[in-house]
């Protein structure tokens, strides 16, 4: 079965960068905007994977993070946090919050498919 | 070393003021050439029996021979090489002897340069907390990395997939070529912040209080030729310290046609012409303690005598705006009032036997505990200086009105004070000295005491102003403060660790930290 990866970023050409990596990588893409719509989309349909900026207008990446992991329906599901570069602290929090890996903005394209295909391919095992 | 056996340097001065050769001079003194020579290059100390020969044949002032001024010398120079930047040089107690005693001046030229360097150091540290702050900047450094996160992934895209479909890759570059477009803009627009107005808002953004400050630093809050000017003034006016009120008033009216106006409204500065060709009055409330009355009589003679030397210290200024200018100008006419009510010499003087009882003091002089306190830092002749002391106000909210770092303890110039500070502490104990041995993390321990002050307002109605008045020493001064009786200096065990501000303090483990350390 095809896994599939949910995007959530607000910044367009960001979101189209990543989709075009993860369909290339073999996944299927879903994207969000902000986090309110992403926690609608992993109701509708829950992705192996998320791939979640920090800063969302609104509800954060954190809030979004915290909320994933309280639900125990998306047990399971992989969460890799999108954080700004040098800001030690944020990765920390991610991490603390549940979070399964980070990349920095800017990340490199080759590491970011790299990490996410660690977590799929870990979690068939 | 003994300090006598670093007065080499003097004793060689002195002899070049009076044109002698050695052998002439160890004639006089009744010893051999050779061992003046030796004196000279501090291989020999300065007996007493010497120094009382040398203070015989030539008019030297004693004072000068005591070493406490080399003594000083040395730690503030051991002190600067406690500095972190020179880790890695190794030297030893006595290398720096030899230093303080063969090349004072230099001594004095490196310790200059070191300060500049100091400050420097902490000027760019506050920039920085406030160029993290900034939230234009903020606001730009996340665009920033917006944009270049989507530049770098279109152009690694774009490079690794040579077969991309045109459409595609079509795409892909008009998104490059929109984002580089946004980026030039974006750059472009932080260089004229940079360049422009909005940075030198930012810099500009120093407060009067602190250019003034500065300035006053930069002439480490010494100004001979105002103590000049307070000598003559008291000379000619006979002024002491029964009845100095008056005697001020009687100036001010007989040669400056002010009249001094007790119990009338509070004029602040400056004197105001009177109405109909009137005669212009100054106006002193009623509610002022005496000792603040006749401390702004006196400065109002400043402001009516000394226009031109002040005008001559402003030159020497580079103060961007009017309202520092003029703060300037009212701060060097209140030097001038401490300088009339505290001459220099008997202060000096009262201030080593009452070992630096800024009550008592203040009692002498006819003068307030602020006033000694920031006489006390004032106290920086060469040659005839006191102990050297960091001097601050703060009010009951924590804001810091006043500061000098006389001591090289660093006040910080941006936000509050370290908390740990007894100087806020001490407003639970109300009008009580209270003291401290304070450690920072650098090691450098320092003395201190605070005691409140409460100003009133002028009757029950009107609020009154409470301050905290902060002094103190580097720790090696404090047995000459009478304060420091039956302290422990030397146990590092009852120092208090503290820092100067918490962005700057590396102390991870302070329950009372307030904001997060920028200091790896």
């Amino acid at each position: 079965m095809t896994r599939s990866v949910l995007v959530v970023e607000d910044e367009p050409n960001i979101v189209d960068s990543l989709s075009f990596l993860m369909k290339q990588a073999g996944y299927g893409v879903q994207v969000a905007r902000d986090g309110d719509a992403a926690l609608r989309v992993m109701e509708s349909r829950m992705p192996d994977l998320v791939l979640l900026d920090v800063m969302l207008p609104r509800r954060d990446g954190y809030d979004v993070c915290r909320a994933i992991r309280a639900n125990p329906a998306w047990d399971g599901v992989k969460i890799i946090m999108l954080t700004a570069k040098g800001r030690e602290l944020d990765r920390r929090k991610g991490l603390e919050l549940g979070a399964d890996d980070y990349v920095t903005k800017p990340f490199s394209t080759r590491e970011i498919v790299e990490r996410a295909r660690k977590l799929l391919e870990g979690a068939e095992e | 070393m003994p300090r006598q056996a670093m007065l080499g340097n003097r004793v060689r001065r002195l002899r070049h003021r009076q044109g002698l050769t050695q052998v002439a001079m160890a004639s006089q003194l009744g010893i051999s050439p050779s061992y003046l020579n030796l004196i000279e290059h501090n291989q020999r100390s300065l007996n007493r029996p010497l120094l009382l020969k040398l203070s015989e044949c030539f008019d030297i002032d004693l004072q000068a021979f005591s070493g406490n001024e080399e003594a000083r010398l040395l730690a503030d120079i051991a002190e600067l090489f406690g500095d972190p930047l020179f880790r890695d040089i190794e030297i030893e107690a006595g290398e720096l002897n030899e230093l303080v005693g063969s090349a004072p001046a230099a001594c004095q030229a490196f310790l200059a340069l070191y300060r500049a360097y100091r400050n420097a150091r902490e000027d760019l540290r506050g920039l920085s907390a406030r160029l993290a702050e900034d939230p234009y900047l903020a606001a730009s450094s996340h665009q920033l990395l917006t944009l270049l996160t989507s530049i770098r992934s279109f152009a690694e895209i774009l490079h690794d997939n040579v077969d991309l479909a045109a459409r595609k890759r079509q795409q892909f570059v008009a998104i490059l070529v929109e984002e580089s477009e946004k980026l030039t803009d974006l750059v472009n627009q932080l260089f004229e912040f940079i360049t422009g107005e909005g940075f030198q808002d930012l810099r500009g953004a120093d407060s009067p209080v602190d250019e003034v400050t500065d300035a006053l630093h930069a002439r480490h809050n010494h100004f001979p030729d105002l103590e000049d000017a307070a000598d003559a003034a008291r000379r000619e006016i006979g002024l002491r310290k029964a009845g100095a009120f008056e005697s001020l008033s009687a100036v001010l009216a007989e040669r400056h046609g002010i009249t001094v106006v007790l119990g009338a409204q509070d004029t602040g500065a400056e004197p105001e012409e009177g109405l109909n060709g009137e005669r212009p009055c100054f106006g002193i409330p009623e509610a002022l303690p005496a000792s603040s009355a006749t401390f702004r009589v006196a400065r109002q003679i400043g402001l009516s005598t000394l226009g031109p030397l002040f005008e001559a210290r402003l030159a020497e200024t580079q103060l961007s705006t009017q309202a520092a200018r003029d703060m300037y100008r009212r701060a060097l006419a209140s030097y001038f009032a401490g300088a009339l009510l505290m001459p220099y010499d008997e202060f000096l003087e009262a201030a080593c036997t009452l070992r630096h009882d800024i009550e008592l003091l203040g009692r002498r002089f006819g003068v307030s505990f602020e006033q000694v306190c920031h006489r006390l830092t004032t106290l920086r002749r060469p040659g005839a200086e006191g102990v050297p002391f960091h001097f601050l106000r703060v009010d009951i909210a924590g804001n810091v009105s006043k500061r000098f770092s006389g001591s090289g303890l660093r006040i910080p110039r941006y936000g509050g004070t370290c908390p740990r500070w007894n100087v806020h502490g001490a407003f639970m104990r109300p009008g009580r000295i209270d003291r401290q041995l304070a450690r920072l993390p650098d090691g450098a321990t320092y003395f201190c005491i605070a005691k409140t002050e409460t100003k009133s307002g002028g009757g029950y109605r009107a609020p009154s102003s409470h301050y905290s008045i902060g002094v103190g020493c580097e720790v090696s001064f404090a047995p000459q403060l009478v304060y420091a009786d039956g302290m422990d200096l030397g146990n590092p065990e009852i120092a208090v660790p503290v820092g100067v501000h918490c962005r700057l303090c590396e102390r991870r483990d302070c329950a009372q930290r307030a904001y997060p350390s920028f200091v790896r």
